[in-house]
């Protein structure tokens, strides 16, 4: 038993450290930063480039990452989040998402891929306690944890500026009505936090290695950790790591039979558990903006909206027969990824409501396409409604134990369901087909053979546009007005009487519905489905493409799905193309403080300013001397339907 | 394919953060594809190369697949971990599909073919090595994932036709933090071996735990992954790896053998900076050599179909001796195999002294 605490506090140390600078982070901004392990691994491998490529010593490698890098990376995402500060919480964490894939990406580019080695910061050398021989190294970082915890608390709770930086994100205003420059300290914050982060990459590295992913990993592991804190207080949080790290410790002793695959899956569970435990004493969410996702994008007159509708069946309609086979195909693609944005527009762009396992029930209702094999129309309908049934009622499963939960922490619930899909569900032969994964046999009606890409692209499109119609009369139907009340007041909806939950419930079933029918389309576009099409990784990409297109409309699921897909039009030969269009989507979606509202708003914004331009060379050239604004400002219209 | 040239395809992730598993392998077919034609091409047709990015996308995969499929003769040297995006335009098409599967369906691809072992059966003569080493019980180690859950449950098996008991059983995560317990709770359950089937670097940080615990079971056992140099540095150096044991299905770069070096010197003259060792790409010039072999067997006029009869008609072929005798064709577990042990850093040939041992009973 001796060893089970002993290898459980040291590895806990570790999850930590890293959960220690979450807690750090949303403290002193009030910002949940996902990146957070990505800041730490870029601020590593700039001291690996340092120390191992060029050679420097340690003494000026080391300064340098924590002391220069660290804080401009700091000063970087403060104003990032500054800029984002008055946007919904989807937004935020879309953000944070965002710089998470461009340091990751940024960091493929500069250093390529691969593993790296960071030699041990504190010299070599063991103790043995018990059984266990403790290496210095790891003495290092349990007392760097307790110094850590206890100087960071004080600087918090006992120091002017811990104060302030408190102050800062429960009311900025307060703060500067009292004289003091927010920004100043909020910046203050952000370099503590970064720094932190930095010095928890290198010494993690140190120990795990370094590498692209796997620090990230770590971060997502110790959330439950950094949750066991509640998020405030950094003492428990070290508490919640060290528990952690011994309920694996415990697992990896004495697990047996089916048992063993706990230690895979005890951070999620943890987290979640925790989630749902704490969702009445969780602190409130801090500057949760205006949610602004709904903007019209248009109003187009009565006839406008004729030729568009008929010019949007003529262009559907002759599609198949312009496009070559290939670009047919990877158009269908899109229409399957539309398909699925779709329920995230229901969700989080109509109801506000922020998923990160929309890949979960896709998966859903991919294998459930493969257990019904789907060979002929009877059986495809059968599986699209086999398929919604589950995914509504594993959506209910879901959503009914985490009702009190939103923004932040329900997107960490639904984050850490997705990952226990991953890791618990997905892996069961019997579900999901486990080694070989699973066929999805390609419906055929009538003599209609749907592996053709024309017929395909007719069935995907005809769920398209039936999702496209079900979101709409939704959103102008009593219910939908609800499900807005939802986003933008639920306080407000309570008070009429409403009951928030039965809302809830219904948005979260309708959303798990339509994901999972886009899951049985996908297995049957791919005829293979395995796993690792549906990891949670796979759902960040999923809500990152529909917040660019556009997260209020299904316009913006169809231009996200686009985004997605583009890399199946670009055949490239070397993975150049990739990594950089990778980094670009990362670049874009933490400029999202531009365009919150996605790229259809961004370029409706530029189509404004050019008819304004337009509109100001008519008009001098008529001498009409109107004055017009050079930059006219941007009203932004808020639909408020009925 | 004309007169003067044959296309073949490769679809593969050549982006993102873990592609350097796969860019030897990539680049060996490359080197291979540059050498050829170097060398007047196949049967008098030069050799044109097409490789696609899958970016480690199922979607992008498929995509790649079914465009490369309808310019290629064959598809040579594939390798990804979303492979299975593919498979259905490789299967519709008939496309000739030689090299090495990652997933069971595009093993069961009726076009596929590999020289080398396929499934996750396993041989009794690995436990019959461990038996001449001392070991009486044996310890298993594996990423939570389907693939190494079966061929251990078959390892276990294995072993126990040896006399060999299963003393702990394990899964880690990928990107575990710490491998502390594992080793401590091995050394705890009196294991005298253990099976890591993990990654690279999480092979060295339990080597490295191993070291820190003054742990020396009779045989640690190391999966291909870690037969690179990286594994040493990644490990902390060669004290750190000494002793360790990697089963190989390939023969080690060592090995003087004509072919190897021959293979050894394309790849460093192409791609100076792979690793020769890396994982596919002594299977990869195997596989490209027997594609080769199959063609040229069909004179003038070589088609899909004469290719695959072509492919069923190999039969013990062994790549000049880089690899075990093998039909191509034949979905089964080749069972031969080569210990190598690390030595002052070094991977050296440990057993048998030459060639392959093929004995054992196969288990899966």
């Amino acid at each position: 038993m001796t060893a089970v605490f002993v290898t459980g506090i040291v590895s806990g140390a570790l999850y930590a450290l890293a959960a220690m600078g979450l807690v750090v982070t949303y403290r002193s901004s009030g910002v949940f930063n996902f990146a957070h392990g990505a800041v730490g691994m870029f601020v590593a491998y700039c001291y690996w480039y340092m120390l191992v490529k060029h050679g420097l010593p340690m003494i000026v490698a080391l300064p340098v990452s924590l002391l220069v890098i660290a804080p401009i990376m700091g000063i970087v995402l403060e104003r990032l989040f500054h800029a984002l500060k008055e946007q919904a919480t989807a937004v935020k964490v879309v953000a944070s998402l965002g710089v998470l894939y461009f340091l990751q990406n940024l960091a493929v580019v500069l250093f390529g891929p691969g593993n790296k080695r960071i030699n041990p910061l504190f010299p070599a050398g063991t103790v043995t306690i018990g059984d266990v021989r403790v290496s210095y190294n790891q003495l290092s970082s349990i007392g760097i944890v307790v110094v850590t915890a206890i100087a960071l608390t004080v600087l918090f709770k006992r120091t002017r500026i811990g104060l302030r930086m408190r102050a800062v994100v429960d009311n900025e205003d307060l703060v500067e009505l009292s004289g003091l420059s927010a920004d100043g300290v909020s910046r203050v914050a952000w370099t503590i936090g970064t720094i932190f982060a930095g010095g928890a990459g290198i010494l993690l590295a140190t120990f795990i290695g370094l590498d692209i992913t796997t620090l990230t990993l770590v971060v997502i592991a110790a959330f439950a950790a950094a949750m066991f804190g509640r998020l405030v207080s950094l003492p428990l949080t070290a508490l919640g790591a060290v528990l952690l790290a011994l309920g694996e410790s415990f697992v990896s002793f004495y697990a047996h039979g089916v048992l063993i695959g706990l230690r895979a899956s005890l951070s999620f569970i943890l987290l979640f558990l925790l989630l749902i435990v704490y969702q009445r004493r969780l602190p409130g969410e801090v500057r949760v903006g205006v949610v602004n996702l709904e903007e019209r994008i248009w109003e187009p007159t009565r006839h406008a909206k004729m030729a568009l509708v008929v010019a949007g069946i003529g262009v559907a309609f002759a599609l198949p027969y312009v496009l070559s086979d290939r670009r047919l195909f990877n158009v269908d693609g899109v229409l399957v990824d539309a398909v699925i944005l779709v329920s995230l527009v229901v969700l989080t762009g109509l109801s506000g409501q922020i998923s990160l396992a929309t890949a979960s029930f896709v998966g859903i209702g991919a294998f459930t396409a493969g257990h019904v094999a789907v060979s002929n129309g009877g059986a495809f309908l059968w599986a699209v409604v086999l398929a919604a049934a589950i995914g509504a009622a594993v959506s209910l499963l879901v959503s009914l134990p985490s009702l009190r939960l939103s923004g932040l922490y329900l997107a960490l619930a639904t984050m850490a369901f997705a990952l226990m899909m991953d890791n618990l569900i997905f892996q069961i032969t019997r579900i999901s087909g486990g080694l070989t994964g699973m066929q999805v046999p390609v419906p055929k009606v009538a003599g209609i053979d749907f592996s053709h890409t024309k017929p395909f692209y007719f069935l995907a499109l005809g769920f398209l546009v039936a999702f496209g119609l079900f979101t709409g009369a939704l959103r102008r139907s009593r219910t939908g007005r609800r499900l807005q009340a939802l986003r933008d007041s639920p306080d407000g909806l309570r008070t009429l009487g409403v009951s928030l939950a039965a809302t809830k419930l219904f948005v979260f079933a309708i959303a798990g519905a339509m994901a999972s029918v886009g899951g049985v389309l996908l297995g049957v576009y791919q005829q293979e489905v395995g796993a690792q099409s549906f990891a949670m990784l796979v759902s960040v990409s999923y809500l990152v493409a529909v917040v660019l297109g556009g997260i209020g409309s299904v316009p913006g699921a169809v231009l996200g799905a686009f985004i997605l897909a583009f890399p199946t039009f670009i055949q490239t030969s070397s993975g150049t193309f990739n990594n950089y269009f990778s980094l670009g989507i990362g670049l874009a979606v933490v400029q999202m403080a531009r365009f919150p509202n996605g790229l259809i708003s961004y370029y409706r914004s530029q189509g404004r300013s050019i008819a304004a331009f337009a509109r100001r060379r008519r008009e001098a050239a008529l001498g009409t001397g109107v004055a017009v604004p050079a930059a006219a400002p941007e009203v932004v219209k808020v639909a408020r339907r009925g | 394919m004309t007169k003067d040239s044959i296309t073949i395809g490769l679809v593969g992730d050549l982006s993102g953060p873990i592609s350097d598993i796969y860019k030897t392998g990539i680049d060996t077919i490359d080197a291979w594809v540059k050498d050829i034609n170097a060398h007047g091409g196949i049967h008098g047709r030069k050799v044109i190369l097409k490789i696609a990015d899958d970016g480690l996308n199922p979607q992008n995969n498929a995509s790649a697949t079914r465009t490369l499929a309808s310019q290629v003769f064959a598809f040579v040297g594939s390798v990804s971990a979303v492979e299975a995006g593919g498979i259905p335009f490789i299967n519709a098409d008939h496309i000739p599909d030689i090299g090495s599967a990652s997933t069971q369906p595009r093993r069961d691809e009726p076009t596929y073919a590999h020289l080398g072992s396929q499934g996750t059966g396993v041989s009794s003569n690995l436990a019959a090595f461990a038996k001449t080493l001392g070991v009486s019980s044996i310890a298993f180690a594996a990423f939570n994932d389907p693939s190494a859950e079966k061929s251990i449950a078959n390892q276990v098996k294995a072993f126990q036709s040896q006399g060999i008991s299963t003393c702990y059983q394990t899964v880690v995560n990928f990107g575990a933090p710490d491998y502390t317990s594992t080793v401590v709770a091995m050394k705890q359950h009196n294991c005298d071996a253990f099976d890591m089937q993990v990654e690279v670097s999480a092979s060295a940080k339990v080597q490295q735990e191993v070291v820190q615990q003054n742990w020396h079971p009779k045989m640690i056992l190391d999966q291909t992954p870690s037969y690179v140099d990286k594994f040493v540095d990644l490990s902390g150096g060669a004290q750190n790896v000494e002793g360790v044991y990697i089963q190989l299905q390939n023969a080690p770069v060592t090995d003087p053998l004509p072919e190897m070096q021959h293979f050894i010197s394309v790849l460093k003259q192409y791609h100076p900076e792979d690793d020769p060792k890396g994982l596919f790409a002594i299977g990869n010039w195997a596989d490209a050599l027997t594609f080769a072999k199959a063609l040229d067997s069909l004179g003038d006029n070589p088609t899909r179909s004469g290719l695959m009869s072509a492919l069923a008609n190999i039969h013990n072929y062994d790549a000049g001796g880089i690899v075990p005798p093998d039909s191509p064709m034949q979905r089964t577990v080749n069972p031969c195999m080569v210990m190598v042990q690390y030595r002052s850093g070094k991977a050296v040939r440990a057993f048998p002294s030459s060639g392959f041992d093929c004995s054992g009973t196969i288990f899966g």
